[in-house]
Formats: C-alpha cells, structure tokens, sequence
C-alpha cells in the first residue's frame, strides 16, 4: 500500500469516533483512488463505469451504520464494491454486454488500429487484461494489486486462503498471457 | 508477499493508474442514496395502494353483479395481483439485500434467489396459458351461444392478450434476470 493511501485509511479509521456523515467522508478519501480502479477493472465505458463507481459509493454509505469493526475497514469496503460490481456484472449481462474477452465475438478479439493505439500504455494494457479475466480471478488479482494479504482477501471473498493462491497464480498465468498477446 | 518481480511491475502500474471520475461531494452521495431509498419506497407504496385498489373494484363489480362466472373473473383478479404485490414487496426487499457479507455468501444469496425466480416465472406461465385458455373457450362460448356480440367478444379477446402481453414482458425480464445471475455464478464455481 502506498504511504499516503495508508495514512488517508489510517484517518478513515479514527474517523469512527466522529459523525457518520464524517466517517464517509474520511472513507471516501481514503478509498475513492482505489475504488476507481475496481471500476475501471470491470467497466471500459466511462459512464458505466461512473455509474458503477456512484452504487458503491450509495452502498458503502447505506452500509456504513452497520460497521462494527469486527473486520477491518479495507474488508468491509472491499466486500461492498466487489458485492456491487457483481451486481453490475449481472446486470449487464441481462442486458446483453459481454464481460470477458473470451465471450466476445470473434471480431473483437483481434482488436483493429485505434484499439491498439488505446491500449498502446502499460496501464491501459493492464486495465485491458484485467477486465479480460473470469470473475474469480479478477476479483483475486484486483484485491492483491491493492496489496491485500491472502487472509484478507480471502475474508472479502469468503473463501480459504489456499484457494487465494490458487486462483492468484491462475489470475498471474492468465494476465501474463494477456499482457503478452497485447504486445 | 510476492517474490515475482513481474507482480510488483503490475502494482506499480496498477497503483500508479490515476483513473479518470466525476468529483462527487460525500453529500451528494447522501442525497442520492437517500433519493434512491425514497423512491424505492414510494414504488413500493403505489403499487400495494394499485393491488388494494383493483381488490376494491373486483369486490364492488362482484356485489353488483353477483353471478358465478364474475366470482371466478373476482378470483382471477385476486390472485394475478396478490402474485403481483408479491413481487413487488420481494423486489423492494431485495434492493435492501445486506452488501456487507462476504462476495462468496452474496453470490450464493443471488443464486438462490435466481433459482426461485426462474421456478415462479415457470408457474406463472402455467398459470397465465391455463387462465387465458379458459377466459378464450369461455368468451367465444358466449359468443357462439349469441351471448355477447362481436363487438364485445373482441374487446374482451383484446384486453386478454393485452394483459397477457404485458406479464409475458415481466416474466421474460425476471427469466433474463435469473439467467444472467446464474449462468456467471455457475462459471464461477465451475471455474475455481
């Protein structure tokens, strides 16, 4: 984690003491940056992913009264966006979007000039091979990018710890292949 | 945590990545969270105040014309728009669905729930093609028994299909609904 984001969580905690209204706010200081990231794992449009970015932030704040520091912040934030990018996945899905590479026609995986220019930067072809992986594995690689340990990855996604590594070093093999065929 | 380089190489990039969004106060975050609860409510609320009304009319209609086959039309009514409340009281429960538990029990929550909705979508298009099969045979007995003339004999058809229409609309929405939740919960699990 990064030493400003650590401090900005840091606040965030303390905030607890104080007002609700004063808790989001410190939240979505400390977290907005990488929530943003999330959003933009799952969604290339930035509309939709505005959109997607505004449920989390409704839920979080819905949700708020309900945190007990029985997880840690990060978990409960992280639960929350993850929770309503599934929600955002089925949504689009019942609308007819395709979310992985895999399941879009044939066409559009051969990307054509204008997309290669796009993708051309090292984040965009990051962001471009994240938003390509199944679900599980995008949810994994996504919370250890945010330098998550594999416990409290595992206590977002409910799932063991080995099961983390599992599905890390598939998320690690997929992206590596992605990244490559990219290039 | 990760002695590959390449992971670091991809935190770096990936931490480093200023994504582009609309500067939200926290505030108008409330607003909208306390709008969207607000209109959630108020749909909720028209459409019990909706079923209760329609309960009202087929009640009046039935104590005016008292005869067995207006029971039978009374009986329909009430049980179209007790499923109809139904949904709608599931549909406002479930926008309140707890965010906080873990993805894995979110999924499972949402899988369930799909399930259930795929089994009512499927009663109630048995119920809806039993339904409008009977008014059908019924309303063209009359018709043929020189009860009603054409004229009504085709509103009423009309009405029929119109009503029929619009819940097979509803139903193919919640089918494509529960479909999508499913078929990523089911690669989900098929894939870890």
């Amino acid at each position: 984690m990064t030493e400003v984001g650590s401090i900005r969580e840091q606040e965030a905690v303390k905030a607890g003491e104080e007002s609700l209204e004063e808790r989001f706010v410190a939240l979505l200081r400390a977290f907005e940056p990488a929530l943003a990231r999330l959003a933009a794992s799952y969604e290339t449009v930035p509309q939709a992913r505005e959109d997607l970015l505004q449920e989390i932030r409704i839920a979080l704040w819905t949700a708020l009264p309900k945190f007990r520091n029985e997880a840690s912040l990060r978990t409960f934030v992280y639960r929350i966006a993850h929770n309503r990018a599934l929600t955002h996945v089925w949504r689009r899905k019942q609308a007819g979007f395709h979310d992985t590479i895999d399941e879009l026609p044939l066409a559009d995986v051969h990307p054509g000039p204008e997309t290669v220019a796009v993708i051309a930067s090292d984040k965009e072809q990051l962001f471009v091979a994240i938003r390509g992986l199944p679900l599980p594995l995008k949810q994994v690689i996504t919370l250890a990018l945010e330098e998550m340990s594999y416990a409290e990855i595992g206590a977002v996604l409910g799932i063991t710890e080995n099961n983390v590594a599992v599905r890390l070093s598939r998320a690690r093999g997929f992206l590596r292949e992605r990244m490559r065929r990219n290039r | 945590m990760n002695p590959e380089p390449e992971m670091d190489e991809w935190r770096q990039v990936w931490s480093g990545a200023d994504v582009e969004r609309c500067e939200t106060s926290a505030a108008d975050v409330i607003a909208a969270a306390r709008r969207s609860e607000r209109r959630a409510l108020w749909t909720l609320i028209a459409n019990i105040g909706f079923a209760i009304l329609l309960l009202a009319v087929s009640l009046l209609v039935l104590q005016q014309t008292r005869s067995r086959e207006m029971a039978l039309w009374a009986l329909c009514v009430w049980i179209t728009t007790g499923i109809a409340c139904w949904l709608a009281i599931e549909a406002w429960r479930r926008s309140r669905v707890n965010d906080i538990v873990e993805v894995a029990d979110y999924a499972a929550f949402h899988r369930k729930r799909a399930a259930t909705d795929q089994w009512k979508v499927r009663s109630a298009v048995i119920f809806l093609a039993l339904q409008a099969g009977i008014a059908s045979v019924w309303l063209t007995t009359d018709l043929f028994l020189a009860r009603i003339s054409w004229a009504r004999f085709a509103i009423a058809m009309a009405i029929l299909f119109v009503i029929c229409g619009l819940w097979l609309v509803i139903l193919r929405r919640i089918w494509r609904r529960s479909q999508a939740i499913l078929k990523t919960t089911i690669s989900d699990v098929q894939d870890t």
